[in-house]
């Protein structure tokens, strides 16, 4: 007989003997029945009055007490449906969930019911999807590039480029998260942004922080701005009109030149993917620096853009945190150059234990076997171990 | 700071108060120079009755000033029982006995006061030692050395030792070395050797005849009588043939081989206390 | 007076180690040499039959720092041991820390000369015995032959430099090697129990040294003997230094004990200080470190008849007889009774004793009479090597004794 089977045959009667197996006095105390539940329940049965309504009675002191009949709201929304799912068991589950949403909310007079499915809303599938074609909420646009800016140029280009959208819209009135339905400018409209200063009138005021460098760029930009939150083709159909006006500009040209060797190398390689901000170098303006995030709309909006922009997401309280947009630069930058985990990596970049030359820093713990090996006394415990034949 | 300075000020009503209080404190100030320095006993017994230095402490401190800084000990970490005494001698104040009822003796740093006037000066009344000096300069200030009883450091060559042409030769005044006359001490020995020189060639062929003749018959201390000289000189003029030798080294073992541990250990502690005088221990 | 070019000199006593390669290339050609020999002790045979056959390409084989007797000199800038103890020396910067870790090697380590600190050791030696026989009879110019020998033992022997470079704070290696931090002392280390100096010294620089019943004088040791009046061995041929370590010899260096090693490697030192930073340097060092150790030399003195030597040596200076004369007693007929007895020549004294005996006492002055002889010191001490500092003062003739009492 096999040990499984031997030990099913004992298995059995321990299961049928465990009544009489040794409970103590505790256990036994615990499974009793309380007895003055039972004498509720037997009261409760007994009589035909819940014990809400015996309680306003008792409140009110007469048997008829005023009130609705039932002031806790009749029916839950269980009890009602387990009602109607007793009276009508076949009816398919989403149909009576949203009939029941559908008669607590209202009547409508309108209301025909179907006696066919022709004609009905379509929800859902039976089986094969793949068939369906694709409609609108099926195609996914990203919210942000897919991309992680790690230097320090694009970070700034990024907050710049934020700050004065953020400005612009702040000066013409306009919700602020708005602009982050334009996931990236065109080229043209970028150099324009590029262009502006941000010079902040009082204590990072937003409102007409930003100086353009003429009257055309402002115009154009106004003019893009007011789109956006609208129809974004036409934006862009305008960007492509006026950049060509703004680019014959000498001043425009001047920058061009400046940054001939960027341009020149998106040219020529236009089937890579696009660097970022077009290659753009760092913007001298350093003005947006000091713009205030204390409104918490404008911090919203601005950590949202700078998100989209740059792929970098801040944790909540690093957003209670962050007061000005030097703020939030110092933190991305921060997470760039994290702190070494370890105290030897630590160790190591620190330039003032580099220059004594009698700190010697290891990567790893030194043991005793490190210890034997300086002294050279690793060699002779090994030549022993090996006489002895012990290695 | 176990040192007992005892300093009192006799302040006079003539002397400017302010003049006074400076003078104090400047005094006390050099007496605590003096005494983180090395010496011992500084006794000034200058201020005197000279009626015409009634600032009690304008020369004598000076002086003092000038004697310490040409004779200062080399640095010195040790302690020091120093005592310092500015005596004010009885003479002006007895003297002068209209002075009195203003005189007031201040202590400036006192280790037990003394509750009257009189077991003050009675302490400080203290008797000229010898080694004071001599009691004709005691006009001016001066510095008394009394180092404690010790012996000599052998780093220090005597005078006799000093080549001719060494400048400590000159720089030690000879009062120190000629404090002892050697004619007056007593010496070691009851009778100073006296060597007499007279024994001639002859005496010495004949002493080494006879002791190579009998030794037993002629000892060492038989020979010194019969020649009248020291039984040293009878070793330094022969030796012992290796017989007699042998008989007193068994003499003298079986001399020994009587002795106890008692004696045996005394007499060995006794060498080697000996050999300790040879190391100076 | 013009400086002296030491560093161009000291070639022959710098090894080739701290130019590139020097290590490497000597390996390349010892490689070979190395299998063919049984010159490595017994825990590294298994690590020698490892070694690969070098390669004559010039690809650098691949040497574990294990197969080497020493550390190799790159490994002197990463230890932090080695650079401890430079700083705490107070050793010149010009001083590189190769070298100061070649002064760490001693010849049982490492027995090629170019790498072990064996020329500078001899160096160092010779330098530490001359500015201290130069001080001692400059400073004490009577001084008898022994008390000297036993001053220079005291300054600069042996144990006083075990002492000195465990002051400094060296450690030993337990076992030489390439992989030993340089910043230890290393040497082969005699086994547990050996006696150092069980066997008699043979090979003396003594001649008849087989006659070992004849007198030795003090006289004569000052000229066969070393700087401490023992017998030396003599100094080894030229080939025995040659640059053949694995051939040298079959059963290896001859193990030595950590008071030798220390001593040589503080003799070291001393030689690379004079070879890198020059001779006011060296001396620098020398009066900083050994000239600075508190060293009573009258203790030193073991008289066996005072009062004789003393009479002695009045006869010989053609002083007056010496005369115990009792200065001050006390307790005569007591049991503990003490006596002044001062010893006089003349008028003059010349020392002084107490004693519990008349005889102690005259014993005990005329010891201090004799150390007052002997422990004379002129005034201003200039030593001889004084006159090789650049714009010395002319030399003056220090004072020359007659010599000690002898009897």
């Amino acid at each position: 007989m096999r040990s499984s089977l031997r030990l099913l045959n004992l298995e059995a009667p321990a299961s049928q003997r465990s009544r009489n197996l040794y409970v103590c006095s505790v256990c036994r105390h615990e499974a009793r029945p309380r007895p003055f539940v039972a004498r509720q329940f037997l009261r409760h049965a007994s009589d035909s009055t819940p014990i809400t309504e015996r309680v306003r009675r008792k409140l009110w002191g007469t048997d008829n007490p005023p009130g609705l009949k039932d002031p806790y709201g009749g029916e839950g929304v269980f009890e009602r449906k387990f009602k109607r799912g007793q009276s009508a068991p076949q009816e398919n589950e989403p149909e009576a969930a949203t009939e029941a949403a559908e008669d607590a909310v209202s009547e409508d007079s309108s209301y025909e019911p179907a006696t066919t499915w022709e004609g009905l809303q379509r929800v859902g599938h039976l089986g094969t999807w793949s068939d369906l074609p694709p409609t609108k909420a099926d195609a996914y646009t990203s919210f942000s590039l897919n991309r992680r800016l790690t230097k320090p140029v694009h970070l700034s280009l990024a907050a710049h480029q934020t700050a004065v959208e953020l400005s612009l819209l702040h000066t013409l009135k306009k919700p602020l998260t708005n602009i982050c339905d334009v996931i990236e400018h065109e080229q043209p409209v970028f150099k324009l942004i590029r262009n502006c200063k941000i010079q902040p009138k009082s204590s990072g005021q937003w409102d007409s922080a930003v100086v353009y460098p003429d009257k055309e760029t402002e115009e154009a930009l106004v003019y893009i701005f007011e789109q956006i939150g609208g129809a974004q083709e036409a934006a862009a159909e305008v960007a492509t009109e006026v950049a060509p006006e703004t680019a014959e500009d000498a001043e425009l040209a001047e920058i061009e030149a400046a940054e001939a060797e960027d341009a020149e190398f998106e040219e020529e390689v236009p089937t890579t993917p696009s660097p970022p901000f077009f290659g753009y170098r760092d913007v001298k303006d350093k003005g947006y620096l000091d713009l205030s995030l204390n409104d918490p709309i404008t911090k919203f909006a601005f950590l949202k853009r700078f998100s989209q922009l740059t792929g970098h997401f801040f944790p909540d309280p690093v957003i209670h945190q962050i007061s000005s947009v030097q703020h939030v630069m110092k933190h991305v930058l921060a997470e760039q150059n994290p702190k070494p985990k370890k105290l030897a990596d630590f160790l190591v970049a620190d330039a003032s234990l580099q220059s004594l030359p009698n700190v010697k820093i290891f990567a790893k713990k030194q043991k005793p076997s490190h210890k034997d090996e300086e002294l050279g006394r690793k060699k002779l415990i090994d030549a022993e171990l090996r006489e002895r034949g012990l290695v | 700071m176990q040192d007992l300075l005892i300093m009192t000020c006799v302040r006079f009503p003539s002397l400017p108060r302010q003049t006074s209080a400076e003078k104090f404190r400047d005094l006390s100030a050099w007496i605590n120079r003096l005494s983180r320095t090395g010496i011992r006993t500084l006794h000034l017994k200058s201020i005197q009755s000279q009626s015409q230095s009634w600032f009690p402490f304008r020369d004598p401190i000076y002086q003092l000033i000038h004697t310490f800084t040409a004779f200062r000990p080399r640095a010195s970490s040790r302690k020091i029982d120093m005592a310092a005494f500015v005596t004010v001698s009885k003479r002006p104040i007895l003297g002068l006995p209209f002075l009195l009822p203003s005189c007031e003796p201040a202590t400036l740093e006192l280790r037990r006061a003394q509750s009257t006037y009189r077991r003050t000066k009675q302490r400080l009344r203290i008797k000229p030692d010898a080694s004071f000096g001599s009691s004709s300069d005691n006009s001016q200030a001066h510095i008394i050395h009394n180092p404690p009883s010790s012996a000599p450091s052998t780093y220090h060559t005597p005078m006799k030792f000093l080549p001719p042409n060494d400048v400590r030769r000159t720089l030690r005044n000879d009062a120190s070395s000629k404090s002892q006359s050697p004619e007056a001490l007593p010496s070691v020995f009851k009778s100073a050797p006296e060597r007499k020189y007279h024994l001639t060639r002859e005496d010495v062929e004949e002493i080494r005849k006879l002791r190579s003749s009998d030794p037993i018959l002629w000892s060492r201390w038989k020979l010194a009588k019969h020649f009248n000289c020291s039984p040293i000189f009878i070793a330094q003029a022969c030796e012992a043939s290796p017989q007699k030798k042998e008989i007193q080294r068994q003499v003298l073992a079986a001399v020994q081989s009587r002795w106890g541990k008692t004696r045996r250990m005394a007499r060995e502690d006794r060498q080697l206390r000996k050999e300790s005088w040879g190391r100076d221990e | 007076m013009k400086r002296l070019q030491l560093q161009r000199w000291s070639s022959s006593a710098l090894s080739s180690r701290a130019r590139t390669g020097g290590r490497l290339q000597r390996h390349l050609y010892s490689g070979t040499r190395l299998q063919s020999t049984n010159s490595y002790s017994l825990q590294d045979q298994s690590l020698g039959q490892q070694l690969a056959p070098p390669s004559a390409t010039s690809d650098v084989p691949k040497f574990t720092k294990r197969q080497l007797p020493s550390p190799p000199a790159e490994a002197a800038r990463e230890s932090a041991k080695l650079a401890a103890l430079h700083a705490r020396l107070y050793l010149p910067s010009r001083l590189p820390l190769e070298t100061l870790a070649r002064c760490l090697v001693d010849a049982s380590a490492d027995p090629s000369a170019q790498f072990n600190n064996q020329s500078l050791a001899v160096l160092g030696n010779d330098l530490l015995s001359n500015y201290a026989s130069e001080h001692l009879i400059c400073t004490y110019p009577r001084l008898p032959l022994t008390v000297i020998f036993a001053a220079m033992y005291a300054y600069v022997g042996p144990k006083t430099l075990l002492a000195m470079s465990r002051e400094w704070g060296v450690e030993h290696a337990a076992a030489p090697g390439g992989e030993v931090d340089p910043g230890l002392l290393q040497y082969k280390r005699l086994d547990p129990g050996a006696k150092p100096d069980a066997e008699p010294l043979v090979g003396t620089t003594r001649p008849n040294e087989d006659q070992t019943t004849w007198r030795r004088s003090i006289t004569s040791s000052v000229v066969y003997d070393n700087e401490f009046g023992d017998p030396e061995r003599a100094a080894s041929p030229p080939a025995e230094l040659s640059d053949e370590p694995f051939l040298m010899n079959d059963k290896g260096p001859a193990p030595v004990t950590p008071e030798a090693a220390s001593a040589t490697f503080a003799r070291a030192v001393m030689g690379a200080i004079y070879l890198h930073a020059g001779r006011p340097a060296a001396k620098r060092f020398f009066e900083q470190h050994f000239l600075s150790r508190q060293l009573d030399i009258s203790k030193m003195f073991n008289f066996q008849q005072p009062a004789r030597d003393l009479t002695r040596l009045c006869a010989r200076e053609n002083y007056d007889e010496p005369v115990a004369k009792i200065i001050s007693e006390t307790g005569r007929r007591s049991r503990t009774p003490v006596f002044v007895v001062g010893i006089f020549s003349g008028v003059d004294k010349l020392g002084e004793g107490t004693g519990a005996s008349l005889s102690e006492a005259r014993a005990r002055a005329s010891v201090a009479a004799l150390k007052g002889w002997y422990l004379y010191s002129p005034l201003e001490v200039r030593v001889p090597s004084a006159m090789e500092e650049d714009g010395a003062a002319p030399w003056k003739p220090v004072y020359v004794d007659l010599g000690e009492v002898i009897v």
